[in-house]
């Protein structure tokens, strides 16, 4: 850009200058990159392997806290099912209702913008005041849900108690809670070419076909970037289940992090809790570079379209 | 052209724009303790005694204790900065932050000990003139003993923890004889049954017992009830996978199963139905393990609900129906090795042991502390319920000295979990015994203590 | 994604040809059909919100009543006051507005602004990898480096303070850096070029060209990070261990415990959701008056609630 003196040896004073001045600008990042992520990372892979409890001094034991995981840990596999279910049911149907609203939204309607907000205003309140509101609601005795059931004398419905509905009722929570990916679907639909729609009216394409045709695969890039970012995120949400149900009734919500959560700072686990965090890193890493990788096609997509 | 470095006037507009934000993040943490209670800054002073303590209730009993001029003497004119309600998690962070508190009450001592984190106050006691090991019930100054060595002064609370209280005005509008209350399981299943209530709906309105709610929640008790030690202190080895611990999941898993797992766990979400005490004292729970705390406590939080209290042996399968069985263990002051103040960390404990701290602790909050020159001056009548405490201690069978094992939290924990999965009819009850044994097993190894 | 649109595009509206009188009878039904289920999810999203705000209005009799009050009547209007008073919810209040959300809030802004400078605007060797290394960054999730963090930061004295967020935000946040970054490379050259020419220096150019032609991008900074650290519970749960230092996410979850442990719990419903409403009242404000730029940094960067 400011190079416009003729390149002398390496580099010019005003490239010198530039080096220089570049790299004090991003230095705040750059350290706090290693003091706050690369450093904590690898120390995280040290007590790993360690026996650790902020009391004793770690003891280096190697890969037993792994293997221990892995083999007879009582709640490793519990919890790590737990997360699938949520992940796995949760996510898809989330991304799912969300782009069935930016549908409705992007139709030729008038007050857009106040049902956006509706849809909206849910994901930014605080977890901790929406959680106690979902508790109220919920509750078997005097939730308000339960509240109609008795008045129409049908038994009531333990959303939060029953080991078999609180996953469902969590999912249920966080698809309420979808409000960001709205947004962002109905920003990808609003720029889907008008063009496309016209030529498929032509062609006599009934409005579902329109939707199959045109809108979805013209908002595959989002939809896929959508899910695996959401899978990322719901793999490590934490306040809801805390909050809402502590895990329970019988682990049946302790989620990964929530476990991660109590076997750190509630039994003081150092080595069996960065066993844990790593064995997330890992997940994680795995995801971001389905991302990534997967990046290229969209903007094949994009490209091509 | 002036390229290199900041001008001045650059130079000062962000100087002044950086300096306002470090002064702003510098006065932060420091604004906090002065617009909070008037903290003082931890600034060592050797004049203060920092105290904490898990118990919700204790509060009024502490300011009134360090008003007296008795107190005050004792400490030395030391100020005492008091926490009630601090919850574990709180305590162990600060231990681990290096910053505990000088004394500590109601948390897991015998983890804490055994994690080097809590210091040995043998000597410190020994030298007393306060403390006296002959007066104190024996039961209870063993179990402040780990290994030979004493993990925390004995005070506040600690008697006699297991009796069976009855709300028998619940009881006898159920159409129950209250003259006798119930001994076996099957007589308690049957008040059980008649106290538990269902609307039309099949929606859960009241019920008899929990029977793994307060007391009943650790395995001490359902080992003692059914007879069998699920750890051996002199040995280390676990017992949990016993015929006896299979029978009790069975027998105490019947009362859930016909309250209705679900709505059990949902009337306990309920605010105001949680455990330990207030779903009793809401009149939702009718029955309840808990020790001699539990008379003088529903009296100062319930009285309408205390008035019909009564209390006797906690039950036991019919092939035992004569086994009293009891637990004890002390509450301690505990002092920490990184305490700054252990002096006085260990003087309040000291003080705790004083008649007038006792009666304090009694009238404001319920509780005793098993010091016999003191308990000789305890009326009986003071809390409906409360006469069968002070009496049953000459009538008892089967000691136990309770909360002995260094993972007791987890083995809990574990027990909550397979204990929930006998009364869903999820695993049969002699399954879950060996899971149980396995887990404890697994996880002594993996603490190192095997 | 290289610069923040300025205003929402117009959606793609269904192109309608009036040709006879079936289609228009099918365009009337679709959009009464859209209309009815967007009112329904609108109702069924924002119930829980109104449940929370209106229960808050409520006595003892109402909140336990069979079939459930819609309309509180009476209203307590106290209740508001006698929550808030209940626990010390000024205290709360102080620690989450001056201890956490403002600091960090404006740490964040001034040391992502130099960095992303340094990453936009200035060329130099090396600047690409770095900055791709801190783009891979956002995917670290902080549940990884919490353990090893905590330790450290319990090293440096810092629990129960509020260091351990405020610290590290003074280098930056890579969503925010990669954010502004966008922004800044779309502001013309020619006006650098121009200041330096009048002398300007790296400093003076982000000062005083750059930051105000930022504003949309840097009041996105502005209202996530507030956010953020305003909804944050995990945090402070881990770090901050007294009443006195407190947020507000914890004083509400601490207010529940208490409620639910206690016998007698007379008005427990009514003040949890009281100061649950009070809480989320200001993120529900702040998205009212400033709903574009949320709506922007969402669809720029798919920033989250």
């Amino acid at each position: 850009m400011t190079a416009i003196t003729p390149r002398v040896r390496g580099m010019t004073k005003t490239e010198k200058r530039n080096q220089l001045l570049g790299m004090l600008f991003i230095s705040p990042w750059l350290l706090g990159f290693l003091l706050f992520a690369l450093f904590p990372l690898v120390a995280s892979l040290y007590y790993s392997m360690t026996n650790y409890d902020f009391i004793r001094q770690p003891q280096f034991i190697g890969v037993t806290n792994y293997t221990r995981l892995f083999t007879v840990d009582p709640d490793f596999w519990t919890v790590m099912y737990n997360t699938l279910y949520y992940v796995g049911f949760g996510v898809p149907l989330g991304i799912a209702v969300a782009f069935l609203i930016a549908n409705l939204l992007n139709s030729n309607i008038q007050g857009r913008t106040f049902f956006r907000s509706v849809i909206y205003i849910p994901s930014i309140v605080p977890a901790v005041c929406t959680a106690m509101v979902w508790l109220f609601i919920l509750n078997v005795q005097y939730g308000v849900i339960n509240g109609v059931l008795k008045t129409l004398g049908v038994p009531t419905i333990p959303f939060l108690s029953s080991p078999e509905l609180a996953k469902p009722s969590l999912i249920l929570i966080y698809v309420w809670a979808q409000g960001t990916a709205v947004v962002i679907f109905l920003a990808a639909l609003q720029d889907v070419p008008r063009s496309l729609y016209d030529a498929a009216l032509v062609d006599g394409a009934n409005a579902w076909a329109r939707f199959w045709n045109v809108t979805v695969p013209m908002c595959t890039p989002v939809l896929l970037f959508n899910f695996i970012m959401g899978i990322i995120s719901a793999f490590q949400d934490f306040t809801l289940p805390f909050v809402l149900t502590g895990g329970g009734p019988m682990k049946s919500t302790e989620f990964y992090v929530v476990s991660l959560y109590r076997n750190a700072f509630v039994q003081f686990s150092i080595g069996k809790a960065s066993a844990m965090a790593w064995i997330l890193f890992l997940i994680i890493l795995l995801f971001s570079v389905l991302l990534f990788r997967s990046s290229a096609r969209w903007i094949y997509y994009g490209g091509e379209k | 052209m002036k390229q290199n470095g900041i001008n001045r006037r650059q130079f000062l507009q962000w100087s002044a724009l950086t300096t306002g934000a470090a002064v702003l993040a510098a006065c932060a943490p420091a604004a906090a303790p002065s617009a909070a209670t008037g903290e003082e800054a931890p600034a060592a002073a050797p004049s203060t005694v920092s105290y904490w303590y898990a118990w919700g209730n204790l509060d009024p009993a502490m300011a009134k204790i360090i008003e007296t001029e008795e107190f005050q003497t004792h400490l030395g004119g030391a100020t005492v900065e008091y926490k009630g309600s601090t919850n574990s998690d709180a305590l162990l962070t600060a231990v681990a932050a290096g910053t505990p508190p000088d004394g500590a009450s109601n948390y897991s001592y015998v983890e804490l000990f055994t994690r080097g984190a809590t210091i040995d106050v043998t000597d410190m006691v020994a030298a007393s003139s306060v403390i006296d090991g002959d007066d104190v019930l024996e039961g209870l100054w063993n179990s402040a003993f780990w290994d030979g060595k004493m993990m925390g002064v004995p005070g506040i609370e600690g008697y006699l923890w297991w009796g069976l209280n009855v709300n028998v005005d619940k009881a006898e509008k159920a159409g129950l004889d209250t003259t006798t209350l119930p001994k076996t399981w099957d007589e308690v299943f049957e008040w059980h049954k008649a106290l538990t209530t269902k609307d039309e709906a099949g929606n859960l309105l009241q019920f008899g017992l929990d029977p793994y709610d307060a007391m009943a929640n650790e395995p001490d008790f359902i080992s003692a009830s059914f007879g069998f030690k699920w750890w051996d202190e002199e040995t280390g080895k676990f017992d949990l996978n016993n015929p006896r611990m299979a029978e009790g999941l069975n027998v105490l898993g019947e009362f859930i199963r016909y309250a209705g797992p679900d709505q059990f766990a949902g009337m306990r979400q309920v605010e105001g139905q949680g455990t330990w005490g207030a779903a009793y004292n809401a009149g939702v729970q009718n029955m309840i393990m808990e020790g001699y705390w539990h008379p003088g406590e529903t009296q100062i939080q319930q009285p309408d609900v205390a008035q019909y209290n009564r209390a006797s042996w906690a039950p036991v399968p019919a092939d035992r129906k004569d086994a009293n069985i009891m637990a004890t263990g002390a509450h301690f002051v505990v002092i920490f090795n990184q305490s700054k103040n252990k002096e006085g960390g260990f003087k309040i404990g000291e003080f705790f042991n004083t008649n007038t701290a006792q009666d304090i602790i009694f009238n404001e909050v319920g509780w005793i502390h098993g010091r016999k020159s003191w308990l000789a001056t305890v009326d009986k009548s003071t809390f409906p319920g409360l006469d069968f405490y002070v009496d049953a201690a000459n009538n008892v069978t089967e000691w136990t000295v309770g909360r002995r094992c260094p993972i007791n939290a987890f083995v809990i924990n574990q027990y909550t979990e397979l204990r929930e999965q006998v009364f869903r009819d999820l695993i049969s009850p002699e399954a879950a015994a060996e899971e149980l044994q396995k887990r404890a097993e697994a996880e002594w190894q993996a603490q190192g203590l095997g | 994604m290289t610069s923040i649109p300025q205003t929402v595009s117009t959606p793609a509206q269904v192109v309608q040809h009036p040709s006879h009188r079936s289609q228009v009878l099918l365009g009337w039904l679709t959009r009464s059909a859209t209309y009815i289920l967007l009112v329904l999810l609108g109702i069924t999203w924002i119930f829980p919100l109104y449940w929370m705000a209106t229960s808050s209005l409520k006595d003892d009799p109402q909140i336990y009543t069979v079939p459930p009050v819609l309309i509180p009547d009476p209203a307590f209007w106290n209740n508001f006051g006698d929550a808030w008073t209940r626990f010390d919810f000024n205290l709360a209040a102080f620690n989450s507005v001056f201890l956490y959300s403002l600091p960090v809030t404006f740490f964040t802004l001034l040391s992502s602004m130099v960095v992303a400078y340094g990453f936009a605007k200035i060329s130099w060797r090396g600047r690409e990898p770095l900055f791709w290394i801190c783009i891979a960054t956002m995917m670290l999730p902080w549940q990884v480096t919490m353990v090893p963090l905590f330790i450290t930061f319990k090293q440096f004295g810092w629990i129960n303070t509020y260091w351990p967020f405020v610290v590290p935000s003074l280098f930056g946040n890579a969503y925010f850096i990669f954010l502004l970054r966008q922004f800044f490379r779309s502001i013309p050259e020619e006006l650098s070029d121009a200041a330096r020419i009048d002398g300007a220096d790296e400093f003076g150019i982000l000062w005083r060209i750059v930051l105000p032609l930022s504003k949309p991008a840097i009041a996105v900074v502005l209202l996530f990070r507030f956010l953020w650290s305003w909804n944050d519970y995990l945090g402070p749960l881990i770090y901050i261990n007294t009443e006195a230092m407190q947020p507000l996410a914890l004083a509400i979850y601490r207010m529940r415990t208490l409620a639910l442990s206690m016998g007698t719990t007379s008005m427990a419903y009514p003040h949890l959701m009281a100061v649950s409403t009070l809480v989320a009242l200001p993120i529900i404000l702040i998205f009212i008056f400033a709903q574009r730029t949320f709506i922007e940094g969402i669809s720029t960067t798919g920033l989250k609630g």
